[in-house]
């Protein structure tokens, strides 16, 4: 089944299932970003499974136009969107306090991994054939 | 002051540094004179700490880090950021 794809306020929205430790949430308000580098997710929805800060998480800073955020790494068990699966999924977990409810944002990396095809006329997501 | 200074003051605990001094270099944020802006038990308070600082002051350079590192890593990447319609 492929992944329904969202228009709202301009952005693109779709429904992802991250698991952490035998737990899993439903996200809905994540955005599929070709701009950015990496998948980033909020830390307020993934506390909610277990998801914190530790000693070794890796720090990344993100340079952005208004203003700069750091934010930690962490490997989840999976990610899954549509059926497509992902597992040991490094990914980005900060506040991402940009004004609107945002609980996380599919980047470049993940996208190049499901090698995803971004279809904006049926607004679906499917990986393709390699 | 220095890392080193930093971790002499504070061993073994979180801190929150704001950095003085620091430029980026092949993708690394490299941190050479900084300022202790709090000391913290948890990782749950120094990062809720830094979320608090920084809705206040997106301009400041300020970040969680734990002394047991002997140096700070810091990766950089750069992100246009998310623009929905108003």
């Amino acid at each position: 089944m492929n992944a329904a794809l969202q228009l709202k306020d301009g952005l693109l929205y779709c429904q992802v299932s991250v698991s952490f430790q035998g737990q899993r949430l439903s996200l809905n308000a994540v955005i599929v970003d070709t701009g950015s580098e990496r998948t980033l997710f909020a830390i307020d929805r993934l506390s909610q499974i277990g998801v914190t800060p530790e000693l070794n998480d890796p720090l990344h800073r993100i340079r952005g136009v208004g203003g700069d955020e750091y934010v930690f790494l962490k490997t989840i068990d999976r990610i899954q969107i549509g059926t497509f699966v992902s597992e040991s999924c490094e990914i980005e977990v900060g506040k991402m306090d940009y004004g609107f409810e945002l609980d996380g944002i599919i980047g470049l990396d993940l996208l190049l991994e499901i090698g995803a095809v971004i279809d904006l006329v049926r607004m679906e997501m499917y990986a393709g054939n390699r | 002051m220095t890392w080193n200074e930093v971790r002499i003051l504070h061993p073994n605990r979180w801190v929150l540094l704001e950095a003085i001094n620091a430029h980026s270099e092949n993708n690394r944020h490299i941190v050479e004179d900084m300022t202790v802006a709090g000391v913290y038990e948890t990782s749950l308070e120094a990062w809720q700490r830094y979320h608090e600082l920084h809705r206040l002051y997106p301009q400041r350079d300020l970040f969680p880090y734990h002394t047991s590192h002997s140096q700070i890593d810091i990766a950089e990447r750069v992100w246009i950021g998310v623009r929905p319609a108003t």
